[in-house]
This record gives structure tokens, sequence and C-alpha cells, in this order.
């Protein structure tokens, strides 16, 4: 397989221009040994000591294009670049080299209720959590019965967070996600937390995002989800893309050599 | 969030443009972080929010008895107390406000490493939130004026400006050191330090007046480029004298204020796209 992916190779082609576009994309992150300092900085540059930190490629040379309503899961071991990819993706960081385009609204669960508080209540984070996800205040409040309808936690909204269990926390998480309802949904894992009966209730509600035509990206470790919910898959090796294709031919080969 | 995101340079103008559009789009996200600022703060207080209102009342209270019979110039003030406060209201804003907005990025990595939006909007939260302690402190400051029967007078007009002044050097700064503070996490020591220094060489507990006199004039400037200093004296004149600001000081305030804003939002700017990367 070719790290480029031409158009004839996707499933969906016929469907004109991709919603996500990577060109080329390369991420590099710069280790630094120890955390930096002004002064200690300033000393060093003076010195003549300005070279600090070893350059570590998370991603190289990736290429690849999603269309409209399509799904596909990203696999690869421990380190492999998939949750950067994703990132890269959601935008919250930024390609060293190359080009990223997104055309449409991104919900991005990269974490299930991203920058909840302790201190706050259910409510209160519903809000928080909401309004940074990108919705405004009359949507937030028309969608609110919802969100707390969907997560089954009526008797605890107004109970500080630190008294949820993880579970309930997540519950929560997702129900904010799925109700701000964006075109390109990004999931980094989000689907293996909570207990059976909460997976169910995703895995309904994702299906339910792809019937509705939505986009859905996704870092999975479970191949059982994996195959159910997409039918292409990039397997993703030390940053590089190592085969991409559709479901049963990438995760067979995923799994003989993991 | 449409369009390509690009490795290559921006163009900071149009991209500004863009930035307010976006920023304004999150202004329910802005408030709720103000929001969330104030809960985490004072939920967990007995005292709630009459500690925010008793540590200023007991710092301006000590200061006020102590310096009304130590005085530090050889003229003594009238209204001593109010002098006191309009020098220590715009010097407390800045220094209160930049020691939370330093650390505000660092604070919220989880935010930053997991969601999409603009970041300008966390240093801002910060700066509006501290509004509050401003507001408080000035309805101690309309007290003191009520009791002293000093009124309002047309030279108030002026005030507007000079809160917009005050408010260009707080936001540029917050902008500036908490890009910094994700570069170099000792930002914040050296914050606190030159909060201190900068203490000294602002006109809290003598008027700018008597700076004028025993400096020389090029060194005179250069302490005009604290804005503080022209901040602190504008609203001296026109508070307590009724007269209208005196043209270098603010003008130089003005000037300042407007660079840090300039400087600050091109910096945070260029900078912001790579906070998640270095968190």
């Amino acid at each position: 397989m070719t790290t480029n992916q031409t158009q004839a190779e996707a499933p969906q082609a016929q469907a004109g221009q991709p919603i996500i576009q990577l060109n080329g994309v390369d991420k590099m992150f710069r280790l630094n040994k120890k955390k930096p300092f002004l002064v200690h900085d300033a000393v060093r540059r003076l010195l003549g000591r300005g070279k600090r930190g070893e350059d570590f490629w998370a991603i190289r040379d990736v290429s690849l294009s999603v269309w409209p309503g399509e799904s596909l899961a990203v696999v690869g071991g421990n380190g492999a670049g998939k949750s950067t990819l994703l990132s890269l993706i959601a935008g919250t960081i930024s390609p060293t080299r190359g080009r990223v385009t997104i055309s449409g609204r991104v919900g991005a669960l990269l974490e299930l209720g991203a920058g909840f508080h302790p201190d706050l209540t259910g409510r209160e984070n519903v809000y928080l959590n909401a309004s940074l996800l990108g919705i405004q205040r009359d949507e937030a409040e028309a969608q609110f019965e919802h969100i707390v309808a969907y997560s089954e936690l009526q008797e605890f909204i107004d109970v500080p967070l630190r008294n949820y269990s993880s579970g309930m926390q997540v519950r929560l998480g997702f129900a904010v996600a799925i109700h701000i309802h964006p075109e390109i949904l990004i999931m980094d894992e989000v689907m293996s937390v909570g207990d059976q009966s909460f997976q169910i209730k995703c895995s309904r509600s994702i299906r339910q995002f792809q019937e509705e035509g939505k986009t859905i990206l996704f870092v999975s470790h479970s191949p059982g989800q994996v195959s159910q919910l997409c039918r292409r898959v990039i397997w993703l090796d030390h940053g590089r893309v190592k085969m991409e294709g559709p479901t049963k031919e990438v995760l067979a080969a995923y799994q003989q050599q993991g | 969030m449409n369009g390509p995101r690009r490795s290559e340079k921006i163009d900071l103008a149009s991209d500004s443009r863009n930035l307010f559009r976006e920023i304004w789009a999150y202004r329910f996200a802005l408030w709720n972080l103000i929001l969330k600022d104030f809960r985490v703060r004072y939920r967990n207080m007995s005292l709630g929010m009459i500690w925010s209102i008793l540590n200023p009342l007991v710092m301006l209270g000590v200061l006020v008895i102590v310096f009304s019979y130590i005085r530090l110039t050889s003229r003594p003030e009238e209204h001593f107390a109010i002098f006191l406060l309009l020098g220590m209201i715009p010097f407390n804003f800045f220094s209160m406000t930049l020691p939370p907005s330093t650390t505000c990025i660092l604070d919220n990595t989880a935010l930053v490493k997991k969601l999409i939006f603009p970041r300008h909007i966390l240093p801002l939260s910060v700066v509006l939130a501290q509004i509050i302690h401003v507001v408080i402190q000035l309805s101690l400051l309309a007290i003191f004026l009520v009791f002293s029967r000093v009124m309002p007078n047309p030279a108030w007009l002026w005030l507007p400006l000079l809160f917009l002044v005050e408010l260009g050097v707080v936001l540029g700064c917050a902008l500036i050191l908490s890009a910094l503070n994700v570069y170099y996490r000792d930002t914040l020591y050296l914050v606190q330090s030159a909060l201190a220094i900068l203490f000294w060489f602002t006109p809290i507990f003598y008027p700018l007046s008597v700076v004028k006199v025993s400096l020389k004039p090029w060194v005179y400037r250069i302490y005009l480029l604290n804005p503080l200093a022209g901040i602190i004296d504008s609203f001296r004149r026109i508070v307590l004298e009724g007269k209208a600001p005196d043209g270098m000081s603010l003008g130089i305030a003005t000037g300042v204020a407007g660079l840090l804003i300039v400087v600050g939002w091109a910096i945070f700017s260029r900078k912001e796209r790579l906070f998640a990367d270095k968190l």
C-alpha cells in the first residue's frame, strides 16, 4: 500500500469534495528533557548553547481523504501516532509540514467531558463543556433537557461532579458531545469506557449518526467495534500509514502482525 | 472551525478579523469561563464573596489609617484616603490580574489539549472576572467620596477613556505573559518580582508632581513609561481637582497601552497554535 491514497481507492469517492483532506502532513514534537525556564534559557543562549531537545516525528508524510458520510477507523499500536493524527484533524495542534483542510463543523471527542471541573455541578459543567464545544446559549438551553435525559442523570444534575462515579462523568460527557450536532465526529477511544448498557447506547447513537450522513473518524482498540462501524480502516505504524483499505483486509493484516 | 489550517506563515491583519469573529462566536464560552472562575473560587468558602470584599478592604483600611498619620509628602494631601484609593485601585487591578492570567493557559491544560476554541478567551476571562473586584473597590471609593463631599465634576467625562487605557494595559500584559508562561514556566516568579518593584515605581503613596520635580526631565519620561503613573495621576486630577488629565503623562500611558495590546495580540495569536504542543 502506498501512503498516497488516490480517489479511486476510496469507497465513496463519487461524493465529490472530501470533507477532510491531509496532504503530506508531518508532525514533529520537540522533546525537552527539562522544563524550560526563562532565566536558564537566556543564560544558555548567551553562552551559545541554544539548541535543546530532541526531534520526534509523531506523524510522517500522511496523506488522507475522507468523504462526507464516511466512517473511518484508525488502528495501530501504542505510540503509532493515532491520537496525534486525530488532534491534527480536530485542529488542537497544527502540522509541522503539509496541509490539513476541513470543511465542516468538527465535534472532537478527544476526551469525553474535557474540562469538566469537579467543583462544578453537572448542570454547570454541561453548559461549560457545550459552550467550549462551540455552541451558543440558546442552543445550549434548548438541548439541555435532552442532554440530561440522555445521560439519565436527572437526580444528580445539581450535585458537584466530584461526587459522580467515573462512569457517570463519561455518560454526561458523551451526552453533551452528541447533542452539539457536529458534521464530523472525531473520537479517541471514547467508546471503550462506561458499562455494558452505556456502550450499547453509545453504539446506537453512533449508528444514528451514520444514518444521518455524518462523517465519523475514530481510534479504537476493539476489532469488533471497528468492523461493526466502518468499511475503511487505516493502520498507522511509527507515524506512517502502513496499510489502508477495506476493514476486513486491514484488520486481518493488523491482527496477524499484532 | 472551517477552512484550511496551514503550517505556513499567517497574515495577521486578516487573521485577526477572523479571530474577532471567532471570539464573538465563543462569547457564551467566555461567559461560562468567567462563571467557573467565581464558582470554583467561592463555592468552598463559608464566607464566599465576603472574602473578596474583605481582603481589599482590610488592606486599604490599614494603609489609609497608617498613612493618614505618616505623611510621605511634605505637603499634606487633602482627602488623603481618596488620594490613596485612587492610586491603589488602578494598581490593584493590574497586580491582582497578572498572576492568574500568567498561568491561565497552564491552568486549563485539559481544555487546550482537547478542545478547539480561540485560546484568547482564556486570558480574557481572567481579566474580565477580576473586574468585579474593581467594582467592589470603586464602591468603597464612592463611600469615601460621599462622606468627604467630593462631588462629580465635568472632568469625569474623561473617566471612560481612563478605564479603557487601564484595561488595555492589563489585557496586553495578560496576553503576553500567558503566552510566555507556556514556553517558560518561571514567568510567574518574574511577574511577582516585577510587581513588587513596580509598586514603588508607581505614584501610589506619593503624587506624580513630586516625581516630576525630583527627577531630571528625561528620567521623568522614562518613569512615565509605566502607564499606571499616567493613569493614576489622571484619576487624581479629575476626581480631586476637577482638572483634565496632563497631556504628556496620559499620552504616554495611552501609547504604551496601545503598544501592549497590539504586541500582546500579535504574540498570542502567533503562538496559540503551538500551545497544545508545549503543554
